[in-house]
């Protein structure tokens, strides 16, 4: 099930609502919740959810038995063998189609070898347990001994599927006791339906330029429409995936919980650095917490900082994906992460703040290239047509493709509102309560033009998705 | 007061999401009016399809659906899309009107919307089995008198490049008749569409159907065409499926003219009952009564079987194979014969309760003269092929 469609909009969220508030008792709405998360998994994988439910358990036992461990070496097994377990469910349905797709030229067997169809959301429950595990190692969080809270942390709906990563710290108190008040409910439902606005009206718009223009006739769609399929692409991300979380953290905040944000206006960035401050941020910190540092960070030798920073990065493409394109991402931003850490001082921190801007949107929008096509051949075929210029026969596609124009329409809203432009607004309006009068009527509005959308457009699934 | 007022948004728009599911559960539509088609059940739940994910994809479905106000939403938000699409290319036709432009399933030509062009090369395939069909007719009724008539469209002409497809070419070129059996109902400009067929719909206008009359005659060697004793207007504001369907009803409306002609007396049979007329070519219009006229509400609908029976004994008896386009000539062409039978493929099966047997039905009504006419559809949809 995804946030964006009419089942959950209509039937699961308002029935799981009503049950849950016509509850007095904690550990009941607990119960609702836990119930209504399983439901909402099993209603995609109705298969995979027995995996779901394994990997909360090898993290709950695994968890268990580092607690009567006595020495630190019994807890670091135990923990070993807990994320050898974990990472093993991750290799096995997300990553052994590609090793052994890889691997063919030298074992040719291997290419009898099928890819197991991916579960829906294994990459972040997976990293949610790890990090509840990991954690307890550190002595960061006391020991869940109720597998049944455990399990309502790993499956909570509103971020089961596609994130934000929530820490087990976050939400250890609000598990036991959290307030569930009218300003958090209403504040939820807004959130929720601004996210929900940015994934159907903004992000599935300018997907549509994007798919217009790679599935066209190379002779029509030159450099410039591949240039305009790039920056489509860079809207269709940020706004499906912050829009996502927008609605995760708003349903959180419905039900009494007080999600991190995910997204801090990355495309405001003047460097990359500071792009992966701001981007998926659930993400970055999570490899930042316990892979980076871990391994040494930057407190380290200059070579080891190197590998540190190739290894983080490898291994968040891969963690985007079981497919080489995205290794190459990944090893991208560590190149460019490399050359900026390298370049600061002595030349970025003289250009101007726009040509910085300018030059971390280019280096972006690319890197959104090569997260897009997964296909190397189509990737080749992209980089060839953005830097070898080939003309675009725009008349040509003014005539025939006009049903984009709509959408075309939609792209400098987007873009614009990439930007905080509206964050000091929405601040202020919160403050009275003529304000939010105002701010609920737009949501009313936005949720009304969203549905007609949607059963006007009909199948619409997230990028991140299949994560 | 904020608290009030953020706690009374939350349950408002929760309760208002129930409602609306509770309604949709309660009072379930049979019909998608704005989609023009049956509208989809919610699913019973079975836990083999769960399981599977099609109770999962049904449930979704059915909601685009019976959600209330649904089809109102999707009206409103399709017209508003179709509003901004229409308005950027009628400016850009307006300045270049010698080129397409894409409008939903059609083209904007000249300002008028037209269907894109078909060339037969991509559809060989599909070209050489409908000939195959209706070649082993021939070869298996050598007793019978065929005929083929095609009513060239927009589908058959590149109007940018003021040249015809070729497809009628290609469909009656590989037919076992001789060329005195064939006939194509020309549309070989612009100008030629524009004088014979509706801007709105896409059928042929008055003028088009009653000049591929008088070619059919010829065709079928048949004298005295029946000639008009007048033209009446029914409406300034016809709207016609073409329009409507793509979106495109809100600009375009166009006048609905038709002739009308002294036919002389027979007898109608409508899918084997008797009735009064076919269409209403004899009766007068009321727009009041009757509501908005429509090309089918005129000429007549696309029943499985239409039989007409004149006093013309001797005059011969003809099977016409056809489609709608057919509809507007049928009552006419019947004029020349004994019995004229007008088979639509597409419904005769339902309508009748069986399956049309061509041997059966040609020595069951005597008939010696057999007509395939269409258009481009029509010789290309494996719903129009004919079973010996």
């Amino acid at each position: 099930m995804v946030f964006s469609s009419l089942t959950f909009l209509f039937a699961f969220l308002p029935i799981t609502a009503a049950l849950y508030f016509l509850i007095p008792n904690r550990i009941w709405r607990n119960g609702v919740l836990l119930a209504a998360s399983l439901l909402f998994y099993a209603w995609g994988e109705p298969v995979y959810i027995l995996l779901l439910l394994l990997a909360a358990l090898e993290g709950y036992v695994g968890a268990r038995v580092m607690e009567r461990q006595k020495t630190v070496s019994g807890r670091k097994r135990a923990l070993g063998v807990t994320t050898a377990l974990l990472l093993g469910n991750l290799a096995v349905f997300k990553y052994l189609g590609f090793v052994c797709q890889s691997l063919t030229p030298v074992i040719p067997a291997l290419k009898n070898v099928e890819a197991l169809a991916l579960p829906i959301g294994i990459s972040f429950y997976t990293f949610q347990i790890l990090s509840y595990n990991i954690d307890l190692y550190r002595g960061k969080v006391g020991l869940q001994r109720s597998f049944l809270q455990l399990l309502l942390y790993v499956s909570l709906f509103p971020q089961l599927i596609a994130g934000p990563i929530v820490r087990y710290a976050a939400v250890e108190h609000d598990l036991r006791c959290r307030a569930e008040t009218w300003d958090d409910a209403g504040a939820g439902v807004r959130r929720f339906i601004r996210g929900l606005a940015k994934k159907v009206l903004l992000a599935n718009s300018a997907a549509r330029i994007a798919e217009i223009v790679y599935a066209g006739d190379a002779a029509i769609f030159g450099t410039g429409a591949y240039w305009l399929a790039a920056v489509s692409y860079t809207l269709q991300i940020y706004f499906d995936f912050s829009g996502y979380s927008d609605m995760a953290i708003g349903l959180g905040r419905l039900f009494g919980f007080r999600f991190s944000e995910n997204f801090d206006y990355p495309y405001r960035s003047r460097s990359v650095t500071e792009f992966w401050r701001r981007w998926h941020i659930s993400l970055s910190t999570w490899f930042r917490d316990y892979v980076y540092i871990p391994l040494g960070g930057n407190r380290t030798s200059k070579a080891k900082w190197v590998r540190n920073i190739l290894v983080v990065w490898a291994l968040t493409g891969l963690w985007h994906g079981a497919a080489w394109n995205f290794v190459l991402w990944g090893l991208y931003y560590a190149v460019l992460l490399l050359l900026e850490k390298a370049l600061e001082k002595p030349v970025l921190q003289k250009l101007p703040g726009t040509l910085r801007w300018g030059m971390t949107m280019l280096l972006v929008t690319l890197g959104w290239v090569l997260f897009d096509r997964t296909d190397m051949q189509a990737l080749g075929r992209a980089l060839q047509t953005l830097f070898r210029f080939r003309a675009t026969d725009w008349a040509v596609i003014a005539q025939y493709h006009t049903d984009a124009l709509p959408y075309l329409a939609a792209l400098p809203i987007a873009a614009v509102l990439s930007f905080p432009v509206l964050k000091k607004p929405i601040e202020r309006l919160n403050e009275t309560a003529w304000g939010v009068a105002v701010l609920n009527v737009v949501c009313i509005a936005l949720l009304a033009v969203c549905v007609a959308a949607l059963i006007s457009e009909r199948f619409n699934p997230f990028i991140y998705f299949r994560f | 007061m904020k608290r009030i007022l953020n706690g009374l948004f939350a349950v408002g728009i929760l309760a208002a999401l129930l409602a609306a599911m509770a309604l949709a559960v309660l009072k379930p539509k049979a019909v998608n009016y704005y989609e023009n088609r049956p509208a989809a059940a919610l699913p019973a739940f079975s836990g083999a399809e769960a399981v599977s994910g099609e109770y999962q994809t049904a449930l979704e479905t059915a909601l685009h659906d019976q959600l209330p106000a649904a089809q109102r939403l999707e009206e409103r938000y399709q017209s508003g899309m179709n509003a901004l699409v229409f308005r950027a290319i009628a400016a850009q036709s307006a300045a270049r009107p010698d080129a397409y432009y894409k409008f939903r399933d059609l083209m904007l030509y000249h300002g008028d919307i037209v269907y894109a062009p078909v060339f037969p090369e991509p559809l060989l395939g599909e070209i050489s089995h409908r000939a195959e069909n209706i070649n082993a007719l021939l070869s298996a009724h050598p007793e019978l008198d065929f005929y083929v008539f095609y009513i060239e469209k927009d589908t058959d002409m590149d109007f940018e490049a003021n040249a015809p497809t070729g497809f009628s070419d290609e469909m009656l070129s590989r037919l076992w008749l001789p060329e005195d059996h064939k006939a194509v109902f020309p549309v070989r400009s612009f100008a030629d569409f524009r004088a014979r067929f509706y801007r709105t719909d896409h059928h042929w206008n008055c003028v088009g159907s009653y000049e591929g009359y008088t070619r059919l005659l010829t065709l079928l060697g048949k004298t005295d065409p029946i000639l008009p004793e007048g033209t009446e207007r029914i409406t300034d504001t016809f709207c016609g499926s073409k329009a409507i369907t793509s979106g495109a009803g809100a600009y375009f409306s166009e006048a609905f003219e038709v002739y009308r002609f002294p036919f002389p007396p027979m007898t109608v049979t409508i899918n084997g009952a008797r009735a009064s007329d076919y269409g209403r070519q004899t009766q007068p219009w009321n727009a009041e009564a009757d509501g908005a006229v429509s090309y089918s509400g005129w000429y007549g609908d696309d029943h499985g079987e239409v039989i007409f029976r004149t006093e013309n004994t001797g005059a011969g008896k003809i099977l016409v194979l056809g489609e709608s386009f057919d509809n507007a000539i049928i009552k006419l062409l019947a004029s020349h014969y004994e019995t004229l039978c007008a088979v639509d493929l597409r419904s005769y099966a339902d309508d009748l309760g069986k399956p049309f047997r061509f041997s059966d039905y040609v020595e069951a009504h005597g008939i010696d003269t057999v007509l395939f006419i269409g258009n481009l559809d029509y010789f290309k949809v494996e719903a129009f092929y004919t079973e010996g």
